[in-house]
């Protein structure tokens, strides 16, 4: 038989209700590839190339948000 | 032109988004929404409104079973609603359908080579969905061989299609007529 925790809920499903609180959901490339797929829009590969980079310096989002914009922004 | 909702990332008091990368041309844009997007979708969502639900403690044992929340789902399901209902009224403004027949008829006025009866036709589908070819002289009151030829110069403009050669006539909207029957979707360049 499960424990009952201090709210009510069985210990089963109280581990559940942290692990919402843990984390937002993350969508990630596979999810914007098939996204993007619906509007007939593909990732190019370039742009795998980006990431894979961004990944294998550690970036944080900051600093890959940062370079991003510093790569398409006009220098006026 | 970014027009669902006015937010954040449009200039105050206007439509147009922020052009932090001061870009120019439209190939620049796809490149920098696609790259600044996968980004994005590669970061947790933002916690909104509807999250505190889930930290919340239970609400007693009137409220759901267990961690589920009677409440936090009715919630959920009106903020569903509300939004699924504002983004069918933003598109049926864009798509003005109630005006369309209007439209049509202007178009097929607007065209040389367009008789003034194809406009019952292109009506006739818009209200029906499908029309049957033989129907052409009942719905245009021209003779056979006229209403005949009625129908492929609208087949020939791109305004009714079918599936097979034989088929229903349903209507259709190619590219070069979309400013005239969508003007707020496809705005005049």
């Amino acid at each position: 038989m499960q424990k009952r925790t201090k709210s009510g809920g069985t210990a089963k499903t109280a581990k559940k209700g942290r692990a919402v609180k843990a984390g937002g959901l993350t969508l990630g490339l596979v999810g914007f590839a098939k996204i993007s797929a619906v509007e007939g829009v593909t990732m190019r590969p370039s742009t795998r190339k980006m990431f894979a980079d961004f990944d294998r310096r550690g970036l944080s989002p900051a600093e890959r948000r940062r370079e991003i914009l510093e790569k398409h922004a006009k220098k006026v | 032109m970014y027009d669902a909702v006015s937010d954040a990332y449009c200039y105050l008091g206007t439509t147009v988004l922020k052009n932090r990368a001061s870009i120019r041309t439209q190939a620049e844009l796809d490149y920098f929404e696609e790259q600044a997007t996968a980004q994005r979708f590669s970061e947790p969502l933002p916690r909104g409104k509807l999250d505190s639900h889930a930290d919340m403690p239970r609400q007693g044992d009137r409220d759901g079973r267990g961690n589920l929340s009677q409440r936090a789902l009715a919630d959920f399901t009106l903020w569903f609603l509300q939004v699924s209902l504002d983004q069918v009224r933003f598109m049926a403004q864009l798509l003005a359908l109630d005006t369309l027949a209007q439209r049509l008829r202007g178009y097929v006025e607007r065209s040389a080579t367009l008789k003034p009866e194809a406009a019952r036709l292109l009506e006739e589908a818009l209200i029906r969905g499908e029309l049957e070819r033989g129907e052409a002289p009942r719905i245009t009151g021209l003779p056979e061989r006229t209403a005949r030829r009625v129908v492929n110069d609208a087949i020939a403009h791109g305004l009714l299609a079918s599936e097979t050669p034989k088929g229903p006539l349903s209507l259709r909207f190619p590219g070069e007529a979309l400013d005239v029957l969508f003007p707020r979707l496809f705005p005049e360049t």
